[in-house]
């Protein structure tokens, strides 16, 4: 494996608050630089929980812990004083159900643009028209930027929360199920995006689709029960796991 | 199958009464909303000249003259109503939504709030009285609470700059660091901010104290702040526990700091809602006679000074149209007409501008 390393799971445990047992236990991972890596798992498998880490989403509810250490170019993200700010300016999320702002189409775009103190018109433009580009969405709104974002249709929207995520250039992004509020359509258009985007970003996404899965990742990890089973190239996950557990999910023998 | 039938038959019967008697229920209520409307109109027309909005009253008794100084003052009170009400409604609704989502103290104060919205208005009336109105020797309590509340604020935003400089800059100038020089900085800041708070407090009294005494419009103003406040709490808080979670940790995955959150992100959610809350407080108070009864009372002259008793539009109704001349009755009526159709139009425009806000 000659690629490079992005962020480096160790010996990670996290517990929900109030919960005795961890969600996650003893996750040891290596995401690689601007692949595609995907978690899959039966639902409550913790690969949500885990992704929620990458950016520490978790910190927003009081009383989650984290164990171990997440590292971030080296950098371990889970110590006390790292800059959430700034960790998730490097991380971006983009979740399950689209979530537009109030806002209009370019306001969206530009709002962690915004954050970050720019101001000047022009760079603004610049970076949401480079965004939606990115986003395969600046065909479809060059025309309305101005009008509120509640009115793209739900591939869109995701594909609008996509572009945001990708106007504060982000190192790494990171997907909740992104598709599976979506039409098939829509799901091709987003899983195309997410093969063409790995040329700029490193990506992880979670998904239920196995399909998906194959067709999108280059590494797939394998979760079960808050563990992580296996974790290789994603042809071999698909056509020669290590673990019969492994095996019995992919080959949807499960349960 | 013929059980079947028979179940969709009764059901289609459920469903016509059901149906039958709730359009029957709304026209009632909208018979008499409008038979009132109607008849204020048809009262409240006849009466209607400009000398009602540009001339002050006549003498008892003597025809002619207007009631400018009450429609003045009406808007005087709300205003100062709103300006006191509104803004914190509002952030103590975000506290409880937001920044203080899910504790007991939000539980409580929420619940207090429900109580407070039901509490009779002439209840307010009193409580205002006694504390703005009467005066306790010859000081005046509200007074003396106004003064401290303002010293309070005061010093606490003194006190936030000083801690800033002080932990921010002059820690990093002298590179101190131990743990012991920070609590003793704190300290040090923490006794300053009082003591400046307490300086506040005894240089104001005896300048604004003495200012109010007996009947005044700040007490009214008070008296229908308070009967706001409630109510614009309640609803800025539901309107923001609607906003879903999903949007605000969109927004802080972008890496946003929870008070950008809630000013870019959640009020802008939740704007019609919370601007239907304040219009609907408006209205509500715009209406009130009770809490005025007792604190901005009445004045039969044009005055704009909130610390004398002034005119408001209600209070006049309330003794025009308990008073014995024909006159009187009239311009009531007129008087009605003005402030029913006023609240009429505020709340149509106000749902007009929100509805092509957002319709996108």
């Amino acid at each position: 494996m000659a690629d490079k390393e992005k962020i480096k799971v160790k010996n990670f445990y996290f517990w929900y608050a109030g919960s005795k047992d961890p969600a996650l236990k003893n996750i040891n991972i290596s995401v690689y630089e601007k692949k595609v890596t995907a978690l899959i798992g039966p639902s409550g498998c913790g690969k949500t929980t885990l992704l929620r880490s990458f950016n520490r989403m978790h910190d927003l509810y009081p009383g989650n812990r984290y164990k171990g250490e997440i590292l971030l170019d080296g950098e371990n993200i889970l110590k006390d004083d790292y800059d959430l700010i700034k960790l998730r300016s490097k991380v971006g999320m983009v979740f399950q159900k689209p979530t537009p702002f109030p806002m209009s189409i370019f306001d969206n775009v530009a709002y962690g643009l915004k954050l970050r103190g720019i101001k000047d018109r022009k760079i603004l433009e610049e970076r949401v028209e480079k965004a939606l580009k990115q986003a395969a969405l600046w065909e479809e709104v060059k025309d309305r930027l101005k009008s509120p974002a509640s009115g793209l249709s739900g591939g869109q929207q995701q594909r609008l929360v996509i572009a945001r995520a990708l106007a504060v250039e982000p190192e790494v992004l990171l997907f909740d199920e992104p598709t599976s509020a979506l039409d098939p359509i829509s799901t091709s258009k987003i899983e195309e995006l997410v093969v063409s985007l790995k040329k700029s970003v490193t990506i992880i996404i979670v998904t239920h689709n196995m399909q998906q899965a194959a067709r999108v990742s280059d590494y797939t990890a394998f979760m079960y029960l808050g563990e992580l089973i296996e974790f290789d190239k994603t042809d071999i996950i698909f056509t020669a796991p290590k673990e019969k557990l492994t095996e019995d999910y992919v080959s949807g023998r499960f349960g | 199958m013929r059980y079947e039938e028979k179940y969709v038959k009764k059901r289609k019967i459920i469903s016509f009464i059901a149906l039958s008697l709730s359009t029957a229920a709304a026209f009632l209520g909208l018979f008499w909303l409008g038979f009132i409307l109607f008849d204020v109109l048809r009262h409240g027309i006849s009466g209607l000249s400009l000398e009602l909005f540009t001339e002050d009253p006549a003498p008892p008794g003597i025809p002619g003259g207007g009631l400018r100084n009450a429609f003045v003052g009406q808007l005087e009170i709300v205003f100062f109503a709103v300006i006191i009400g509104v803004p914190i409604g509002i952030l103590s609704g975000i506290f409880i939504a937001e920044y203080a989502r899910g504790t007991k103290f939000a539980r409580t104060v929420s619940i207090l709030s429900d109580i407070m919205v039901s509490v009779p208005s002439i209840v307010v009336g009193t409580f205002i009285y006694a504390i703005l109105v009467k005066p306790i020797g010859h000081i005046n309590l509200g007074g003396v609470l106004a003064v401290g509340f303002l010293s309070a604020m005061l010093s606490l935003v003194f006190g936030s700059i000083l801690n800033f400089f002080v932990t921010n800059i002059l820690l990093k100038l002298i590179k101190l660091s131990s743990e012991n020089a920070v609590r003793l900085l704190n300290l040090a800041t923490t006794t300053t901010t009082i003591l400046f708070g307490i300086f506040l407090f005894v240089y104001l009294l005896p300048k604004l104290v003495d200012k109010i005494q007996g009947f005044n419009g700040w007490a009214g103003a008070a008296a229908l702040a308070f009967i706001m406040i409630p109510v614009v709490l309640r609803t800025t808080e539901d309107m923001l526990s609607l906003v879903p979670w999903s949007l605000r940790e969109a927004a802080f995955a972008l890496g946003a700091s929870y008070y950008n959150v809630i000013k870019d992100i959640v009020i802008r959610a939740a704007m019609t809602g919370i601007f239907t809350g304040i219009i609907l407080a408006i209205s509500r108070v715009a209406g009130e006679t009770a809490p005025l009864l007792f604190t901005s009372f009445n004045n039969s002259y044009f005055t704009t000074n909130m610390n004398e008793p002034i005119s408001s539009l209600t209070v006049t109704i309330f003794v025009y149209a308990t008073g014995p001349y024909e006159d009187w009755h009239a311009k009531a009526w007129a008087a009605s007409f003005v402030i029913t159709f006023f609240i009429l139009f505020v709340t149509v425009v106000a749902r007009y501008i929100i509805h092509l806000k957002y319709k996108g």
